[in-house]
């Protein structure tokens, strides 16, 4: 309990740190947000483009496709503002900066997520919340404990899957020159997670679910919400959630521990 | 028991070979070949409270290396750490929170936010109580005039400012031990004086513990009591500065300014027991061994080939002592 109050009162700390820096840099700050909000967008526009000619996407309106993404640049923007860093790890490894987080009394994870904080993209957060709002209104979704207590339950998870996901990835710099590569590569894997996943083929369908399980970033979610999916999605969040979480804290143990700093 | 037990430590890196071949390079990249770097051999030496102690030696020696694992962020291959009976890498978390560690070459700072935002988030990861850091941060900021640095980002300061910075956020915790990599690397003779001296006082005041590693000699001469020169991963010497210095200065020092230098031409300055240290076109530097020669002789055969316009005389400083002991390791290994 007294290390919980620590870790805490250290978690507060960075986060002081995060806004002072962001006020270091207003033009940055400017820049990041619109970025943020374009790179959603991007992609969003044109499924929707596609969606309004032909009428809906595998078995989703319009509406239905909007509260997807809208769900999946949810979990982005926070991932982007609390957990950008583990994107981080190669230039800690590679540049041996490691060694000074190292020699400090606390865990090495909560140092390298607190190192860099982006409130900025809280911003984007804001507007795809609202587009969120917008998308459940069309479809019929009333306000209702049930649905706050999901969509707890949804953020909480989706999160640790996303994060979880690229942690593990990140990790491989602990043993490769350019694990980023491998990392970037998953998380243009992941662009698929923002379509209805039940209109690919099988395998990929598979992958999405069982071995990345992007799937429930955002598809199984908004499935559960839309009425597509069944009671299953409320325990397969967590489960998904676990079994990422494990994985990534093996391979941060491990690769942590193979840490071999630089020759200066 | 000591503070400080090193134990037969060794630290081995794989390294890949690199060939120059193209054909061998590509078929490397599915199975590499490496071989086996051994950056520390058998390191053994216990250091005692209050104690500070210069670690020397080149580049690639190993220095840096025994250094980051007494610190606890390399794992050595075999042989033991013990700081204040703490496994440094095993309980890196409790060992931490005693020691301080400040790289020459890398800020422990946050880059883009005021010294003082760094050092309250300090505050909170060493959990220092609030008296405690204001004094220290007082007493520091005396020592080394902080004050007006401190609202300032870190990016914005020159490099003595910055190492100053730096060096106080080591203390503030009150660690027992300090490590010192390279403290004052590219810094100006005004910011090393102020550093050293700060660093003199912590070690007498509050009895901290010091490693330092330097290859500033001035660093070690007038910080440490104690050196231990390490090479090609192995400990050379081990032992009290002043005894260092008497064993080794039978040899004295004796340089010249002349208008004009003969011997860079003719060759050779032949006399015994003499030997040449360096010379160029306005100044002759020797070597002599106080038993086998005499610097008026020394000075008689100078002045018949030049006109001598200054001379001094110096009894050899740590750094010319530590060369000639590489040099010898150098034939023997040879």
């Amino acid at each position: 309990m007294k290390r919980l109050a620590y870790y805490l009162r250290l978690w507060m700390g960075y986060q002081r740190m995060g806004v002072v820096e962001m006020t270091q840099y207003p033009a940055d700050t400017v820049i990041l947000v619109i970025s943020l909000i374009l790179r959603e967008a991007a992609g969003f526009i044109g499924v929707l483009a596609i969606a309004y000619a032909a009428g809906g996407l595998g078995g989703w309106d319009v509406y239905e496709i909007c509260l997807m993404f809208s769900m999946c640049a949810l979990i982005e923007s926070l991932s982007q503002t609390f957990f950008d860093n583990v994107w981080g790890i190669s230039h800690l490894v590679h540049e041996g900066r490691l060694d000074v987080l190292l020699v400090r009394p606390a865990p090495l994870f909560l140092q390298v997520l607190g190192d860099v904080t982006h409130y900025p993209a809280l911003i984007s957060m804001v507007i795809y919340g609202g587009v969120m709002v917008y998308a459940m209104a069309h479809v019929g979704i009333g306000l209702s404990a049930g649905l706050l207590l999901f969509l707890a339950e949804y953020l909480i998870c989706g999160i640790v899957v996303n994060t979880g996901i690229y942690t593990i990835f990140n990790c491989l710099n602990f043993w490769i020159i350019q694990g980023e590569d491998v990392a970037v590569l998953v998380q243009t894997c992941r662009e698929f997670a923002k379509y209805p996943i039940g209109a690919f083929p099988g395998v990929i369908r598979t992958i999405f679910t069982y071995v990345l399980p992007f799937g429930f970033v955002a598809y199984y979610p908004a499935a559960y919400l839309t009425g597509k999916a069944g009671n299953w999605v409320l325990a397969g969040l967590p489960l998904s959630a676990a079994a990422v979480f494990a994985v990534a804290a093996v391979f941060w143990q491990m690769g942590s521990r193979t840490y071999d700093s630089t020759g200066t | 028991m000591s503070q400080v037990e090193v134990r037969q430590l060794v630290k081995e890196y794989k390294r890949r070979k690199n060939s120059q071949k193209l054909g061998h390079a590509l078929r490397s990249m599915f199975a590499p070949d490496y071989e086996v770097l051994r950056a520390v051999d058998s390191v053994d030496f216990s250091i005692e409270e209050g104690e500070a102690v210069g670690y020397v030696g080149p580049n690639g020696s190993g220095k840096s290396t025994t250094i980051k694992m007494l610190c606890g962020i390399l794992k050595p291959t075999s042989g033991s750490v013990k700081i204040n009976g703490l496994d440094p890498f095993k309980d890196r978390v409790r060992n931490s929170r005693r020691i301080g560690a400040v790289f020459g070459n890398r800020s422990i700072l946050w880059w883009d936010v005021p010294v003082i935002e760094s050092y309250r988030l300090f505050q909170k990861l060493y959990e220092i109580p609030e008296h405690r850091f204001q004094e220290n941060l007082e007493k520091f900021t005396e020592i080394m005039g902080l004050a007006p640095l401190l609202s300032i980002p870190e990016r914005q300061l020159s490099l003595g400012q910055k190492m100053r910075c730096n060096i106080a956020a080591a203390f503030l915790h009150d660690p027992k031990i300090v490590f010192l990599d390279e403290p004052t690397i590219g810094l100006d003779a005004e910011s090393k004086a102020g550093i050293r001296e700060f660093i003199r006082r912590m070690n007498v005041e509050e009895k901290t513990t010091f490693i330092v590693t330097s290859h500033d000699f001035q660093d070690i001469e007038s910080l440490c009591q104690r050196i231990v020169l390490i090479n090609h991963g192995k400990v050379l010497l081990d032992d009290k500065m002043q005894k260092v210095k008497l064993d080794f200065n039978r040899k004295k020092q004796i340089q010249f300014e002349v208008d004009e230098n003969p011997w860079l031409e003719k060759g050779e300055f032949a006399m015994e027991g003499v030997q040449v240290f360096n010379m160029t076109n306005h100044s002759l530097c020797f070597e002599y061994d106080a038993d086998a020669a005499d610097s008026l002789r020394i000075i008689e055969a100078v002045s018949k080939g030049c006109e001598i316009q200054d001379i001094t005389i110096s009894g050899r400083d740590i750094e010319s002592i530590i060369r000639e002991i590489l040099k010898e390791e150098a034939e023997n290994f040879s």
